[in-house]
């Protein structure tokens, strides 16, 4: 027998940030499985391309600043996956390069990678491509009227998605089966509600994701949109509505999941999710586009530490006393 | 909101080895650790008698041997120690004189004295019991909890311990409560088995805890109660100690992990040198990374003579390759998980970040000197870092002022 020296290697939990990763993966893989039936070969593209742009981005910077390249690190693939999910079927594929790019390029590597990211890519990519080409980013091909989508970008007939029709106060018209499984106009990702909350379910379940700020997130953008409906059908239709159309869902679920970007404190995490949440509401009320998620998620990037320092400071301030009220006889 | 997030961690039962069966085990040799004072006494080739005294105040013959070398060792857990190395000869039946006996009524002094000459180590805090105790008689504590507990899966002789011999235990009580007559007394435990197990126990004794780890700590945040423990080994040493007059020479040390064939609860002499106790155990000749110490916070063993103490607890061996998988560490991907097991409600992930600055924001480093070292933030890491031994290097940091 012969002793060798190393780390410890002491009981781990089972998952570690890596697992984590491959689990979103996983879950956004399965959600991409719907857009890709209801929209054909293009969807498919559209995602396994924006996938393997992030990638090539991704080792090129490390190749560039020489640093080692991960290959089991797949936080760009998920960054790629977001967006491509993030974007209409019908968006010609240098948009969504052009965002790619920026997501890695601009808001990923130069704050350092994975771990260091203040702001989400996905969000700062989406973000950026909307601002300069919105007409491409909000514009949806009418999906049930049967025409098919070509493999090169041309001109279809486009319908407002359900978010643009309740920012002029009508209430959208679909069927709640056909709400639940998204075939309705929308990104072709974030409309599949079913999809998406199986597969959150699956990453609280494993560990992979917190659930405090998504359910803060979805639970306070419903509050809103019952206190202030823009629908004048009352606030059930409402909430149902606001929050199964658009990207309200896809954003809380995964973007605000990220651990990089919300705040590391239990109650930081329910504050983040909450303001998000309104934040999002607000902008679908009084902003220039009609999906606010990310923009929200990006704005709150820049709030989370913030938050939590906040809670930090408030727990020491009250800590202070419980420190001096009982003698310490914890052993070891 | 304590009770909504759940402090601490759940860890797997008990994995290896499944039975709480004690096997009394001896090696040909001993190592044992001169302990307080490292100065030898018994000159070198000298044969010597079961509980012979080998150091000037402690480190006692565990049976009957001789006397080759005296070496300074490396301990993973006590640090650089002189060690009496001992050829043991165990067949050699004769009795040591009952020395210390003490008969009819205890009273308080007597039994410190015996505690004391005994030399018993209260494996549970790793100090000397007789310190402790006078320690604890002048202190306002609320209870002495004997520790059954089998959180860290990879210990917990404690129980079986228990089982095997109930009445020890209670007589042990007894004298516990002779000793400190203010304090109340209570027999804590946590697992499935000892539920099953726990007949004889009686009622103003009994104290169940929760399953998670660091059962004890967790217990203690949650009640506020100012409490101590005492193990099982301790309050059974003590009882040899005052009704036979023996001194603690013998430790019970679970020996588990996936390189073994044979992993057990094995009852050897203090001073058993681990390469001996291991190839005992099934370790053959294949390179392997030894823990020593709870599964949680033990530390690595390099020395194959290093010497199994009264606190040893548990040796765990693991294979280098799958050590060698999980070593890449990942950066703080900001989970929070840390704090939210932390049974101490402290923020390891501000800590691990304010070390990473220059200079250390003092600050940042909040209540780190209340860190008990239990292991749990490592364990929870999901990038594995390590950040138990940022909490220790940040209260050592604390302690001196701030410089680096």
């Amino acid at each position: 027998m012969r002793l060798i020296e190393g780390a410890p290697r002491f009981i781990q939990a089972s998952h570690s940030s890596q697992s984590s990763m491959w689990d979103m993966l996983l879950v956004l893989i399965v959600v991409s499985i719907l857009p890709v039936v209801y929209h054909g070969p293009r969807a498919a593209i559209l995602i396994v391309g924006s996938m393997a742009i992030c990638m090539l981005c991704y080792i090129a910077v490390q190749l560039i600043t020489s640093r080692p390249i991960w290959i089991t690190d797949c936080s760009p693939l998920i960054t790629g996956a977001m967006i491509a999910l993030l974007m209409p079927a019908n968006v010609p594929y240098w948009v969504v390069a052009a965002a790619d790019f920026f997501a890695i390029l601009v808001a990923k590597e130069p704050f350092g990678g994975t771990g260091h990211t203040p702001f989400n890519p996905a969000a700062a990519g989406m973000v950026f491509a909307s601002v300069l080409w919105p007409e491409y980013v909000f514009s949806y091909y009418t999906m049930n009227s049967g025409q098919t989508l070509p493999l090169i970008w041309t001109e279809l007939t486009t319908s407002p998605s359900p978010t643009a029709w309740m920012r002029e106060g009508i209430q959208p018209e679909i069927m709640p089966f056909e709400m639940l499984w998204g075939r309705f106009e929308g990104p072709m990702g974030a409309t599949v509600t079913a999809a998406i909350a199986a597969g959150f379910l699956y990453l609280v379940i494993r560990r992979s994701a917190d659930w405090r700020a998504p359910v803060f997130f979805v639970a306070a953008a419903a509050c809103y949109a019952a206190l202030f409906p823009r629908l004048l059908t009352g606030a059930e239709i409402s909430v149902k509505y606001e929050l199964l159309s658009g990207s309200l869902l896809f954003c809380a679920c995964f973007m605000a999941a990220d651990p990089c970007t919300t705040p590391r404190t239990s109650i930081g995490k329910c504050l983040y999710g909450a303001l998000a949440g309104i934040l999002l509401m607000l902008l679908r009320n009084y902003g220039a586009y009609e999906q606010g998620g990310c923009f929200a998620i990006l704005l709150m990037g820049a709030v989370s530490p913030l938050l939590d320092r906040a809670v930090l400071y408030f727990r020491r301030g009250g800590a202070v006393h419980a420190n001096h009220t009982r003698p310490d006889h914890s052993q070891r | 909101m304590k009770g909504l997030f759940f402090k601490g961690v759940q860890l797997a039962d008990r994995q290896t080895p499944t039975e709480h069966i004690i096997t009394p085990w001896t090696p040909t040799r001993a190592v044992v650790p001169l302990l307080p004072r490292e100065v030898g006494v018994v000159p070198v080739g000298t044969v010597v008698k079961k509980g012979t005294l080998l150091g000037e105040e402690g480190g006692f013959a565990p049976e009957n041997g001789m006397v080759t070398e005296y070496r300074e060792i490396a301990h993973p857990l006590m640090g650089k120690v002189l060690c009496a190395v001992m050829e043991l000869c165990p067949h050699d039946e004769t009795e040591d004189p009952e020395k210390y006996a003490l008969q009819g009524a205890h009273n308080r002094e007597d039994i410190l004295q015996a505690v004391r000459q005994a030399g018993i180590i209260n494996e549970a805090t790793g100090e000397y019991l007789w310190k402790e105790l006078q320690q604890w008689d002048e202190s306002l504590l609320e209870y002495v909890a004997v520790d059954l507990l089998e959180d860290d899966p990879l210990c917990g002789a404690g129980a079986a311990l228990f089982v095997s011999d109930r009445e020890k235990v209670l007589r042990g009580m007894e004298y516990l409560g002779d000793v400190l007559p203010e304090i109340s007394r209570k027999i804590v435990w946590n697992s499935r088995w000892m539920e099953e197990n726990q007949e004889g126990i009686p009622k103003k004794y009994g104290l169940r805890l929760k399953k998670r780890y660091p059962a004890w700590v967790l217990h203690q945040q949650e009640s506020g109660a100012c409490a101590v423990r005492i193990g099982v080994q301790a309050l059974a040493a003590l009882v040899e100690a005052v009704e036979e007059g023996k001194s603690q020479t013998h430790t019970i040390v679970t020996v588990a992990g996936e390189m073994l064939t044979d992993p057990g609860m094995y009852l050897v002499p203090i001073g058993t040198p681990i390469g001996e106790l291991l190839e005992h155990c099934g370790a053959g000749a294949r390179p392997c990374q030894v823990v020593m110490g709870p599964a949680l916070t033990g530390q690595a063993v390099l020395d194959q003579d290093a010497p199994v103490t009264a606190n040893t607890q548990g040796i765990t061996v693991w294979s280098p390759q799958k050590a060698k998988l999980d070593d890449r560490v990942f950066p703080c991907i900001g989970c929070g998980k840390c704090q939210s097991a932390c049974p101490m409600g402290l923020e390891p992930w501000v800590v691990q970040e304010a070390l990473g600055l220059d200079p250390v924001p003092i600050p940042m480093l909040w209540r780190v000197e209340e860190c008990s070292q239990c292991g749990v933030c490592r364990a929870v890491c999901p990038s594995g870092i390590d950040l138990t031994a940022c909490m220790r290097q940040a209260a050592e940091l604390r302690k001196r002022g701030g410089l680096t």
